[in-house]
């Protein structure tokens, strides 16, 4: 509290007040190592998500086309680093969902219940600036602890380089993605003013969305709502050769990865001002 | 701060003791096929391979991936030197020696008329060195951030000892 003591605190004062307070230093290092061991995951289970490995075959046979057989050791090769980073991008994304929604609840949507709010904004602190700490510090752990995580596996356990580009509109994808489930769990948050509620009603909302998503959409329209919910599938179906994302689905242009991409973030933020609109009028 | 990085650290060391499955298969291998494994190396892997009873002599190369290409568009192993072989051989558990990291392909095949089967586990070596460097950077942070730390506390004990002593 003694943070917050002075006549106005700023911003910077809120998010180590954030830091103290609600991620006392253990907790915020057995947060990334989940992240960690999720990314793991993927390295240490070849054939189930990523061809880690993959089969040559030869046989010394008269109709034998090694040009073909080249042509497909190449892509193999030259795709793997993107299939291992956007793999790993993919479990991380169980962890944002996950973590998202219990952080909101346990960080954001106690505060109503346990008092928090109360003591807090009896100093001069605006209503804005405590929702932005708040979720600005959740949402910043989130994702650097799951892009950090998955540059780990990449670094550490595949030789093969991965092109700079491909490698940034992964990250921002995930990054987006990330936004739009923080800004949908506050948005929960503010309106049910409940730890329990925000839990269930945001994990079996985004958990839907996931499961929804594996599934092939009937028109165009569905296929755009559901590139724009989680544009990070959108961007590993063009971009990696992932069979679970390739299965009866049609493979998103980049512009359409971009423009789900740009949208999502569009909607995260209009989310967000929604919800601030929400807290600042709200009793507490 | 450093508490937190601690714990990263420590669960770095523990991830880099844990071997990765790079491949397996347990099947047949005929005369004149060679069955490759891509894999992708930044450590020595190490090969545990098993012919299964009653199953003729298998044969094993690790080429590198620009001799693997050569060999898909030869149709054989031809004149290439591998980086690693075993011939004729029933059961072997040992580290393969690779000269750099990066992508290789192991071929198994037979010189018998019926087909062999076998069973091939290709598992990383531990520790992982990149991951163990990585681990021991976040450590190393982890105990400057915890010396600054303890150094800054001392500080404020001393301080706050001279100033007990010239109150009394």
């Amino acid at each position: 509290m003694s943070k917050l003591r002075s006549n106005k605190p700023r911003y910077r004062d809120l998010i180590l007040f954030e830091h103290d307070t609600s991620f006392p230093s253990p907790t915020l290092g057995l947060l990334v190592s989940v992240f960690l061991i999720l990314g793991f995951a993927v390295v240490s289970t070849p054939g189930v998500m990523i061809p880690f490995s993959s089969d040559v075959y030869i046989e010394s046979t008269p109709d034998w086309n090694g040009t073909i057989q080249v042509g497909i050791f190449e892509n193999t090769t030259r795709d793997a680093p993107n299939n291992v980073y956007g793999a790993a991008l993919f479990n991380e994304y169980y962890g944002v969902i996950f973590f998202s929604a219990l952080l909101i609840s346990f960080i954001f949507a106690q505060g109503y219940s346990n008092g928090q709010y109360r003591t807090v904004l009896s100093y001069p602190i605006s209503r804005r600036k405590l929702l932005m700490a708040k979720i600005s510090g959740i949402y910043l752990i989130v994702t650097i602890s799951s892009n950090l995580s998955a540059l780990f596996v990449l670094a550490c356990y595949v030789p093969s380089s991965i092109e700079i580009g491909v490698l940034l509109i992964m990250s921002l994808s995930l990054w987006t993605s990330a936004a739009l489930v923080v800004a949908s769990c506050t948005l929960v948050a503010v309106v049910t003013k409940s730890a329990p509620l925000t839990t269930i009603i945001s994990l079996g909302m985004w958990f839907v969305a996931f499961y929804n998503y594996t599934t092939p959409a009937t028109t165009p329209i569905l296929e755009g709502v559901k590139n724009l919910l989680i544009p990070l599938y959108a961007i590993l179906r063009h971009t990696t050769s992932l069979r679970m994302f390739s299965y009866l689905q049609s493979i998103p242009t980049f512009t359409e990865c971009i423009l789900s991409i740009i949208l999502a973030g569009v909607f995260s933020i209009i989310l967000f001002v929604m919800s601030a609109f929400i807290f600042e009028r709200t009793e507490i | 701060m450093h508490r937190s990085l601690y714990v990263v650290g420590i669960f770095i060391v523990i991830l880099s003791f844990q071997p990765v499955t790079l491949a397996y298969r347990g099947s047949d291998v005929a005369e004149r096929e060679y069955y490759g494994h891509w894999i992708q190396c930044t450590e020595n892997p190490i090969l545990y391979l098993q012919v299964r009873e009653a199953s003729s002599p298998v044969s094993v190369y690790l080429l590198q991936s620009a001799d693997a290409e050569q060999a898909l568009e030869m149709g054989s192993l031809g004149n290439i030197t591998p980086e690693f072989e075993l011939e004729n051989v029933t059961s072997y558990y040992g580290p393969i020696e690779i000269s750099k990291p990066g992508v290789y392909v192991i071929f198994v095949t037979t010189c018998s008329k019926i087909p062999s089967y076998y069973d091939l586990l290709i598992i990383s070596s531990v520790p992982n060195m990149r991951a163990f460097i990585v681990a021991l950077i976040v450590l190393c942070l982890g105990a400057s951030f915890h010396i600054m730390k303890l150094s800054r506390e001392g500080r404020i004990t001393i301080r706050s000892s001279k100033a007990n002593s010239t109150n009394d």
